[in-house]
Parts: C-alpha cells; structure tokens; sequence
C-alpha cells in the first residue's frame, strides 16, 4: 500500500472515530441539559436480534385528538405539555412550534393517528424485559431540548427506577 | 492503485504470477493502441485473472485463505455484536467508550501492521473487514446507549458512509461486499421516512424504486469495468445489481400484484419528496455512468456497450411502468412482467454467450428455475391434488434441475473451448 493510501485509511478510520464521539456528544448533551419531564406510558416488550431486548414504550400524550385524524403521515407536531399531577400531559396540540418559554415536545404523525417521538425503545439486559412488561405503572423520565426533542433519560417502573437486578 | 483486487487470487510471486502481472500491463498497451478491443481486454484478463480450473494451484489456495479468513472475521463481528447486545448493561461506560474510540482503530492497525507490514494480505484485509464490522457495531452500541431504535434511519448510512472509501483504498472484494449490502440496507432504512408506516399499503409504490438502485448499480459496475483501477470490483456491483433487478422484477411477477396493483394513485402523495429526489439522482447517476462507460468505448470496433445501455434503460422503463401501472391500474401489466422477467433471463444468457461472461448464465440459470417453479406452484396448488402436484413438482425439480445445469454447463464449456472463459 502507497504512503498516500495508508494515510487515506487512517483518515478514514479517524473519520469513523469522530462521528461517533459527534453522535454520542450530540445525545449526551440533549441529555444533560434539557428540561427534565415525566411521562406516562404504556409498553409492550419484543425482542431486537441486532440491540437485545428493549421495550416498546407507547405514550399516553401519543394519541392525537380527532380534529388532528387529517393530518398526513410523516408531518411533524408539536404537543405543548402542562404538570399534571406527577406528570406531564397534553396541554394542546399545533403544527407550528409553540413560544420558547412553554414546555413541548416535537412528533411526527403515524398512520395509526399517533405522534412518535423518538423515545419508543427502552433498551434493558437480556432477559429483564419482563419487568416492565409486567409493571403495573410505568413512566418516563425525558430530556426535551429547546426544540422539543426528546431523549430517554431514565424509566420509573411501579414509581422507582427500573433496576435490571431486581429480575 | 492497481487493477487487482487485494483478495483475488494472484498476489503471490509464482512464475504463473509474473506472467500475469506482465500480461495484464500488455493488453493495458494493446487496448491503449487499439490493438484490441475493449472487451477482448477484459475477456483476456478475465482468462488469466479469474478463479476458473485454469487457475494455478497457488492461486486457488489463496483463495480459499481469503475466504477463510474473511469468514473467521465475519464471525468474530458477529460476536461482538450478539456481546454487546446481550452484555451491555454490564460493560461499564469507559470500557464502552474505550472500545470505541481505541478498540475499532486499533483492530484497523492490526490488519493494516499484518496486511501491508507483515505481508499477510489476505488476513491482513480480513482483519480490516472486522474493524469496519466492529465500526458498526460501535454505531448500534452508541445508539443502544441513548435508546435509540436499531431501525433509526439513519444508524446504517453512517455505517455505509464509514466503509465504502475503505473497499477503494484497500481494493477488497469483500468490502465492497459489505459495503454493497450496507448501501441497500441504508436505501432500506431510510425508506421509513419517505412512507412513515411500512406496513401500509402504499409500501408498494416503493419496491420499482428498487429496480432504479439496481440500475444504478449495475452502470456503476460498467463505469467500473472501463477503468484499469477500479476493474476488479466491476462485477460485484453487475451482480449486485442484476439481482435487486431481478428480485424487484419477480416481486411484481406474483398473480397477487393483480390486486396490489389495483389503483394505488391516490397513495402516491404518501411518498415524500426525497423520495423522488432520491429515485430521480439515482437514475440520472446510472445514465451518466452508463453514458461515460460508452464515451470510453468510442473508437472501438464493437463493444458491449450498446448492452450495457439497453440494460439500463429497460430497468427504468420497467420501473415506469411499475408506477403507471400502481397509478391508473392495469392487471394486464402482471403478464408483462412475467414476460419482462423471461426476456432478462434470456437477456442475460445471450450477453453472457456474446460477451464471454459465465457469471451472467451462472445467475440467469438459478433466476428462471426460482420463476418457473413458483408460476408453477401458484397455478397448480388449484388445479391438482396435492399428492400428484408434489410427485409433479419432484419429477419437474429434478428433471429441471438436471436440464438447467446441463444447459449452463454447455453454454461455460462452450464458451472455454472458443478460447475465452471467465
């Protein structure tokens, strides 16, 4: 291999090292500095050959009201959220993003008449799936950025974090 | 760069080594002069450059390192895969950051140190390919770690975007393999954000999108064909892209299209526009390919080039008439199709015949038995009894099955006794 080559595939190899230090930055940083909300939840628990087991966490604030029924898949929604009681639930429903000063979080419209906001996974241990599964309550602690992005921060599962050990 | 690439055969210094190597700089003059076609160039180098019985015994044997090795290291990324699925709430944060930001690059130097230092080759670039196997795996483990979705459409892109300049760079069949599959996996991916929910109905007004990649493929294969230094990699992409053709063709070839076709225009605004834009750059890249491959041809006696263009040209032709016929309707499109797919088939024998290119009747072969066999159990299943059809279909398997590979290995014994085989 050519002197230039080899310098070629060391620049591709720090390429690959830097995007993934930019994309674990990114996440990190949504997660340290966002505001912190509780959601509710409703999962379910399959199984991903390539990440392990995770549960899929569906969202009480997910479903759009039926005025929203017409808007097409894939359009992106913002849901302005307000405290209710030990959570947070939906205040109003818009497409255009609410005033910076509210707290919301931004979705994009599925076929099925729901919002996804990107914090549908919840990875946990190989074989721990089942203790949320069977959780009679669980809820979601989010980090929502100043755009309304969302990043799991942790799950209460029956109001404390969930603990894989506790199997 | 040279023409070969790093896990073919001849990287020894065998006398039969030698002689190819100077060969390969002859027709390379003769082609230049126009002493020879540009075809004849390729069918020549195919002769001597190609793993067929001719090869020498060295030659077989590194092959089958090469393939050894690059197994061993495709089960070692898997491995490491299924551990940090299974493991990952056990490995703790430094160890996972470690392993990306020291683990990958190091597996790299140590192909590199063995491939290029060490004269290793062939481990060498097995031991690369696992660095690019253990990249993605990094991807999905960052990813699990913020739980993000293994299908987030984004995640396989960036795995894809890591790997291709290696196969340039380190001229590796096997990862521009695994670059190829990661480019259709990524064309998959994304596929999410232009339809929202795969599972609607208007999923299928996605798939001739796929003939228009396998076109794309397959002219970036012709383009590759025309350059001394990029030849090598130039029927891994024909193939590739023969066979997301074929596979996209024989989708629409199922009596049941009858139904799925049944007017899907008013789902045709679930398509995003990105999706247009995607389908329309991909096709105009495959023009220009295509188009280059035969400006590189001007001047010759004759060449394939005129193949080559109708090749591509089919496939998007097909694709229209896979949209027109979602659009507007159109049952009698599925028996077009049908047609469409025997004619690629015979397409491909006779290419691979004119042209010397065993490899196009080694795919066409298997293509027809798979379509006739399933025309076959689609339209008898109500037609017999189930015991006579499956002593039927045995008598027709074997029968067929003897009758296929008599045919291809005539049509390849053939071809060698001309004098040119590949």
């Amino acid at each position: 291999m050519s002197r230039r080559m080899t310098i070629l595939l060391f620049a591709v190899v720090a390429a690959q090292v830097i995007g993934l230090v930019v994309f674990a930055s990114v996440r990190q940083v949504a997660l340290t500095q966002g505001r912190e909300v509780a959601l509710q939840t409703v999962p379910v628990d399959p199984r991903s050959l390539l990440q392990g087991d995770y549960a899929i966490l569906d969202y009480e604030i997910a479903r759009l009201p039926e005025r929203w029924w017409e808007v097409s898949p894939g359009a992106a929604m913002y849901v302005t959220l307000k405290e209710c009681g030990r959570v947070w639930c939906a205040d109003r429903y818009s497409r255009r993003e609410p005033d910076a000063n509210e707290v919301y979080i931004r979705g994009t419209v599925n076929d099925r008449r729901r919002l996804d906001f990107g914090i549908g996974t919840f990875f946990v241990p190989e074989g721990t799936g089942h203790i949320v599964e069977r959780a009679e309550d669980v809820k979601v602690v989010v980090s929502l950025s100043h755009s309304g992005n969302a990043v799991i921060k942790r799950v209460l599962v029956d109001g404390v974090p969930f603990n894989p050990d506790g199997r | 760069m040279r023409s070969q690439s790093v896990d073919s055969p001849d990287n020894s210094h065998a006398p039969r080594d030698v002689f190819v190597r100077r060969l390969r700089a002859e027709v390379q003059q003769w082609e230049a002069d126009g002493i020879i076609t540009a075809e004849q160039a390729e069918a020549i180098r195919d002769r001597y450059e190609s793993d067929a019985p001719a090869a020498s015994g060295s030659a077989i044997g590194n092959r089958v390192v090469s393939v050894i090795a690059i197994m061993g290291a495709v089960l070692i990324g898997l491995g490491i895969i299924a551990f940090i699925a299974a493991n990952w709430s056990e490995i703790p944060k430094l160890a996972k950051l470690a392993m990306m930001v020291v683990g990958s690059p190091a597996i790299y130097v140590i192909g590199w140190f063995l491939g290029y230092r060490f004269d290793y080759p062939r481990i060498g670039i097995a031991i690369i390919l696992l660095g690019a196997i253990t990249f993605g795996a990094s991807i999905h483990l960052v990813a699990q770690t913020y739980h993000v979705p293994v299908n987030h459409p984004n995640l396989v892109p960036l795995w894809f975007l890591g790997v291709i300049p290696l196969a340039y760079i380190t001229r590796s069949r096997a990862m521009l393999g695994l670059s190829i599959i990661l480019f259709l996996a990524a064309a998959g991916f994304r596929a999410q954000e232009w339809v929202p929910d795969l599972g609607d109905e208007a999923t299928i007004l996605l798939i001739p999108g796929a003939l228009v990649l396998g076109a794309f493929l397959f002219a970036a294969g012709r383009l590759h064909a025309r350059f001394p230094d990029t030849r090598a990699f130039a029927r891994m992409y024909d193939l590739a892209g023969l066979l997301v053709a074929s596979a996209t063709i024989y989708l629409f070839s199922f009596s049941e299209f009858r139904v799925g076709i049944d007017r899907q225009a008013s789902n045709f605004s679930s398509l995003g526009v990105e999706f247009w834009l995607v389908v329309g750059i991909a096709g105009l890249a495959a023009a220009v390919m295509v188009g280059v491959a035969a400006w590189r041809d001007l001047g010759r006696r004759s060449g394939p080039i005129w193949w080559e263009v109708g090749a591509v040209g089919a496939m998007a032709l097909i694709a229209a008439a896979m949209w027109l016929g979602l659009a507007f309707g159109g049952e009698w499109l599925w028996w077009v199709f049908n047609l469409v797919m025997l004619g690629g088939v015979l397409g491909m024998i006779a290419a691979g015949y004119r042209w010397n290119r065993a490899y196009l009747i080694n795919l066409a072969v298997p293509i027809f038995a798979i379509t006739l066999f399933t025309r076959y159990f689609e339209f008898g299943l109500g037609l017999l009894g189930q015991s006579v059809l499956f002593i039927v279909a045995g008598v027709i398997l074997l029968a067929g099955g003897f009758g296929m590979e008599y045919l291809r290995r005539r049509l390849v014994r053939r071809m060698r006794e001309s004098g040119v085989a590949s």
